[in-house]
């Protein structure tokens, strides 16, 4: 009930608040507030709105496509093989397959499953409950009954896990996606810090001895690390992290040691993409005309180099960062097969290999949705540092 | 020499000798391009006078922008003074190699403005604090002495609403705008020599006009020296008082304005000159340089400017002229000047050149408030 | 059988320009308009940003003659620009007419009429740099046109066209192998022209052709477009921001500020009697290469909104205060700038 109140209270905020600032917007409410007009009518706040809105479409319509894409691909025809047994009537199998698609969503027609998908993903509260069958007979013939368990209301709903050798059995996507997403990131958003805790300095340094050692050296490294497949790279690590350096192979929740080569290993990696862009953009901006301007003041080099170079090399570079720190809740296939990591990362071929239709259209909605919003972030970070871009067209 | 000039060389008595603040003495700078050296400026020698503005003049490619660039170590990576000096207030410049050397020099005592305000500024920090900078940086002030300072100085570059606009980004200006904001903030440095690099060329004529205006009246109350690059002579005529013209990596010709404009003695000022369209009249083609200016990639033998001058005698293809002095004030290297030479006519326009301007400065009398007497 | 008719599909796709030239029948049309080329009324040219709509041009009213050089000077913004963007149809014009020989060529005009325009329209761009492909050789530069039109016979008759337009702007024949970044800006410049010149057009509009060029080499391309303005009896529109270059080169001048034209007369009378306060500050502005009088001139600063307090009742408009001599003024202006004219005396 609590949850129905909560969650049914925060969609009316939201569409009120979004209905307001567009009047406010339009100076139908508070016209000469100023205050009210800063905070409604800001054109930041009006560009995300238009921003999300437009890009609920385009979910929209990426979910129509892959619910369909899916449906050709992948018909969950071995569903019933787990009922098969000689033993067992052939009506009685039939019942119990029935009752099981009945249970996972997957009965009726496709367009009854795609109403149904649409429905349990538009968000708002719903009351969503675990059916489980059993064999009863009513009169002489066999028959299924549903017994209701488990009931919860939430917000977004995608629906089942089946055939994953049963241990996640009937699990919500949702909650399986959530508890594999935290391992991914708890890994990801140290790789994340470490990626950029390296990048940085690394691309500064290449760009402020442009051509010296440290820049060949460094530029050898990108180029080494474009050259070889990720896969070989992330077994150079391992050997390197678990072999020389004894750091555990395998992961384990609670021996943080063991997060290290999968962080160390994707940090390292994404470290030198950035290195090389914050060397690019710096370099660029090196010959740019108000340096000369800057140096002709009498500025230092130093100074010039933090107060000038650097932030300028570094707007461009900041609409990455929302991607950078959302990817990390998207994990990293390779990194997670190979250190036995639980992570988001590999679930999308556990889904693919098992056929786990809803699990698929879960992760490729989850995906769009992210890259979604870590565009709009990374838009509005940007207008955010760099004064020249505003959204008032 | 006829009688009308006579009367302009009494007109303006020549000055005694003002301080020299910069002595450049056979200065060379050379560019190594692609594994290759080649010499832009060619051993060149100039004073440039306290409180005066000294004019360079010269094509794209003459080397006038190079030259200034030596006074403050701006060269490109690849360019390098090869000899000769630059005196200034008992340094030599010529010597100063790392940017050490040159911090106490650069913008503190000779700032320069550059040709494209639009892309001078840093487009992402305010006007404010690029100005502010200048000041906490050289001279100590705090932030808030420095607002208030900054803004003392947008009002005296005429920027409207000083206060307002502090906080406001380079790209909500116009060019004209820019440039005085990036007037301001040499002004900020407070130097003893400003190098104004070709500073109106990217604008209108009326913002040229403004600018020019601004930069001359903004020396008489700071007494400092100006250096004005430029490749149009006609801009020149109002601020100079001396004027350099370069070809080729070398001046050709050096002298007062007055010199240089009524008496002009290089046949490539007298090109220069001639293809002013302000001297043109509509019954007769205007006069221009025929060729390009010299490419340095191979060595130049005689006088560079010989294979695009009309005047050209067989000595200029073989032997580099020397600097023959006319006046204490002018001297211009062409061999016309030797006695040997045959005594040749200069170009119509030029010799017509106060004339005509004296006409045309008529028509503009007639307007109210166009001319001050 | 086939064969033949093939050919003759061939042959109709070569055919250089339609026999009816839709131009020359404008001008057989309305003999009573032949001495004007261009006629643009009441334009207006906006551009679309997002939702909102800024105007750089409107109402504006200007009559091109046959043959003459017509200058149109403004600073940066005024929007001279745009106005010879939209001639040549590059920008577009959301209101008004223009006209090219009696026949409209704004708006939606049949494809056939875009194409013939094309070739008798041309225009030379302000930066050389820029407007010439790089990738492109100077032959297939300057013959863009000639192929585009099939205005040649054959190879060989393209290549002497060719040939002989390199000579005329003064550029050696065999510099055709080679690519714009090899010349100097004067060079590509002259390029530009014999680019534009080589189609024979019967309209020329010289965007701030020498802006970007030094002054040494200003003059070099300004005489060339006056030479080949004069041997052919083109009509050019000459825009420029600098007074000193536009009387040189022009027959009238044409005035315009912030998208209105504030002033026209044939170019010495311009010099002779400016009216229109902006106009004086333009003129004032040209630097004098002369030191003496040079100093003692004064720069006119022009501030729209002091000087002129226009009401809705008593609108500014272009108004002929002597036989070719506009002004754009209100009722008491116009009393002003009367005697203004008796003052500096009449037409010479």
């Amino acid at each position: 009930m609590a949850t129905f109140i909560v969650g049914y209270a925060l969609i009316f905020l939201v569409v009120a608040f979004i209905i307001f600032s567009i009047l406010v917007k339009k100076k139908i409410l508070f016209g000469h507030t100023i205050a009210m007009q800063r905070i409604f009518a800001n054109p930041l706040l009006h560009y995300s709105i238009r921003r999300i809105l437009s890009s609920l479409i385009s979910i929209a319509l990426a979910m129509l496509v892959t619910f369909f894409l899916i449906r050709i691909a992948k018909s969950p025809s071995e569903l019933c093989a787990r009922f098969n047994d000689i033993k067992k009537p052939a009506e009685v199998i039939e019942l119990q397959c029935k009752a099981y698609k009945e249970s996972m969503g997957l009965s009726g027609s496709i367009f009854e499953q795609l109403l149904r998908f649409f429905y349990s993903v538009i968000p708002f509260p719903k009351l969503i409950c675990q059916t489980s069958f059993d064999l009863t007979t009513i009169n002489g013939a066999p028959v299924y009954k549903g017994f209701i368990s488990d009931c919860r209301t939430i917000v977004f709903d995608l629906g089942r896990i089946y055939d994953l050798a049963g241990i996640d059995d009937g699990m919500l996507v949702t909650d399986y996606m959530i508890s594999r997403m935290g391992i991914s990131f708890k890994i990801g958003i140290f790789a994340v810090i470490l990626e950029l805790a390296l990048g940085y300095p690394f691309g500064i340094l290449m760009a402020k001895y442009q051509n010296g050692w440290f820049d060949r050296i460094g530029k050898g490294y990108i180029m080494i690390i474009d050259a070889i497949p990720g896969v070989a790279y992330y077994y150079i690590w391992m050997a390197l992290l678990c072999n020389l350096i004894k750091l555990p192979y395998v992961y384990d929740a609670d021996n943080v040691l063991s997060y290290l080569p999968a962080i160390i290993t994707m940090g390292v990696t994404g470290a030198s993409g950035i290195g090389l862009w914050v060397r690019r953009y710096m370099v660029d901006e090196f010959n740019a005309d108000y340096v000369k301007f800057a140096r002709s003041k009498g500025l230092s080099e130093n100074r010039i180099m933090t107060v000038h170079i650097l932030r300028n090399a570094v707007v461009p570079l900041v609409r990455t960062f929302p991607s950078a720190v959302i990817g990390a809740l998207m994990g990293s296939y390779y990194l997670e097969n190979m250190y036995g990591i639980n992570g988001i990362g590999r679930a999308l071929i556990i889904a693919n290999d098992s056929n786990n239709v809803w699990l698929i259209q879960g992760l490729i909605l989850f995906t769009a949705f992210l890259s979604v919003i870590s565009y709009l972030l990374g838009d509005i970070v940007t207008a955010i540092v760099d004064p020249r871009i505003s959204f008032t067209s | 020499m006829s009688k009308k000039e006579e009367k302009i060389l009494e007109e303006t008595p020549v000055a005694q000798e003002p301080e020299v603040v910069i002595d450049v003495q056979n200065l060379s700078v050379g560019f190594t391009v692609r594994g290759k050296k080649i010499n832009v400026i060619r051993n060149i020698s100039f004073k440039v006078y306290k409180g005066e503005t000294l004019a360079i003049v010269g094509e794209s490619g003459s080397g006038k922008s190079v030259t200034t660039k030596t006074f403050t170590g701006m060269l490109e990576k690849n360019g390098m003074v090869t000899s000769g000096s630059i005196m200034f207030d008992g340094m030599n410049l010529a010597k100063f190699k790392t940017d050490d050397d040159w911090r106490p020099i650069r913008g503190k005592r000779i700032a320069t403005i550059f040709q494209d305000p639009m892309t001078s500024l840093n487009p992402l920090l305010t006007i404010g604090f690029q100005i502010s900078e200048v000041l906490r940086l050289h001279h100590g002030l705090s932030k808030q002495e420095a607002k208030e300072e900054a803004i003392k100085l947008l009002k005296k570059v005429r920027i409207p609403n000083a206060e307002a606009r502090y906080d406001d980004y380079p790209f909500q200006y116009s060019g004209g705008m820019r440039q005085r904001v990036v007037i301001a903030i040499a002004l900020a440095c407070r130097p003893e020599i400003l190098i104004c690099d070709e500073p109106t060329t990217a604008l209108d004529v009326t913002v040229q006009a403004q600018i020019i205006a601004l930069i001359k009246e903004l020396q008489e109350e700071y007494h400092w020296t100006t250096i004005f690059i430029t490749h149009d002579l006609g801009v020149v005529a109002n601020v100079a008082n001396r004027i350099a013209v370069m070809y080729g990596g070398q001046i050709v010709e050096y002298g007062t304005v007055e010199d240089v404009f009524y008496n002009p003695a290089h046949p490539y000022t007298w090109a220069l000159l001639a293809s002013l369209p302000q001297l043109g009249s509509k019954d007769e083609p205007l006069s221009y340089i025929k060729g390009n200016p010299p490419s340095f990639s191979s060595e130049i033998i005689g006088d560079a400017f010989a294979p695009r001058n009309a005047y050209a005698m067989n000595i200029d293809f073989v032997k580099e002229p020397p600097m023959f002095q006319i006046s204490p004030t002018h001297c211009a290297k062409t061999w016309l000047l030797d006695p040997r030479a045959p005594k040749v006519e200069k170009p119509k326009v030029i010799q017509e050149l106060h004339e005509r301007m004296k006409r045309a400065a008529e028509e503009l009398k007639r307007q109210e408030g166009a001319f001050d007497d | 059988m086939i064969n033949e008719e093939e050919l003759k599909v061939e042959e109709k796709q070569q055919t250089p320009v339609e026999e009816i030239d839709l131009f020359e029948q404008g001008r057989k049309e309305h003999p009573e308009d032949d001495d004007t080329i261009v006629k643009m009324r009441d334009v207006r040219i906006a551009f679309k940003i997002g939702s909102i709509e800024r105007v750089i041009i409107n109402h504006l009213n200007l009559d091109i003659k046959r043959g003459e050089v017509l200058g149109l000077v403004g600073e940066s913004g005024s929007g001279k620009t745009t106005i010879g963007r939209a001639l040549i149809r590059i920008n577009k014009v959301s209101g008004g007419e223009i006209t090219f020989n009696n026949v409209k060529i704004s708006g939606k005009i049949p494809k056939k009429t875009e194409r013939l325009l094309k070739t008798k329209m041309q225009m030379i761009f302000q930066d050389p740099g820029d407007s010439l492909n790089d990738r492109a050789n100077i032959d297939y530069i300057v013959s863009e046109g000639l192929r585009a039109f099939k205005l040649y016979k054959d190879e060989e008759d393209r290549l002497q066209k060719v040939q002989q337009m390199m000579q005329r702007v003064g550029l050696r024949p065999e510099y055709l192998n080679r690519y714009p970044h090899e010349f100097s800006g004067g060079q590509r410049q002259r390029i530009g022209i014999a680019r534009c010149m080589i189609m024979n057009p019967e309209f020329v509009i010289a965007d701030e052709p020498i802006s970007a060029l030094d002054v040494s080499i200003r003059a070099q391309v300004l005489n060339l477009i006056r030479e080949f303005q004069q041997e052919r009896k083109m009509t050019v529109l000459f825009i420029a921001h600098d007074l000193s270059v536009v009387r040189y080169i022009s027959d009238r001048i044409a005035v315009i500020y912030a998208g209105h034209i504030v002033e026209i007369a044939e170019a010495n009378r311009l010099f002779e009697a400016p009216l229109h306060p902006y106009t004086k500050s333009l003129l004032s502005a040209v630097p004098f290469p002369d030191p003496k009088v040079e100093r003692k001139k004064k720069i006119i600063t022009y501030n729209p909104h002091e000087l002129h307090h226009y009401v809705l009742s008593d609108a500014p408009k272009l108004v002929e205060v002597e036989p070719g001599h506009f002004v754009r003024c209100n009722t008491p202006e116009l009393e002003q700038y009367t005697k203004e004219l008796e003052r500096l005396g009449g037409k010479k």
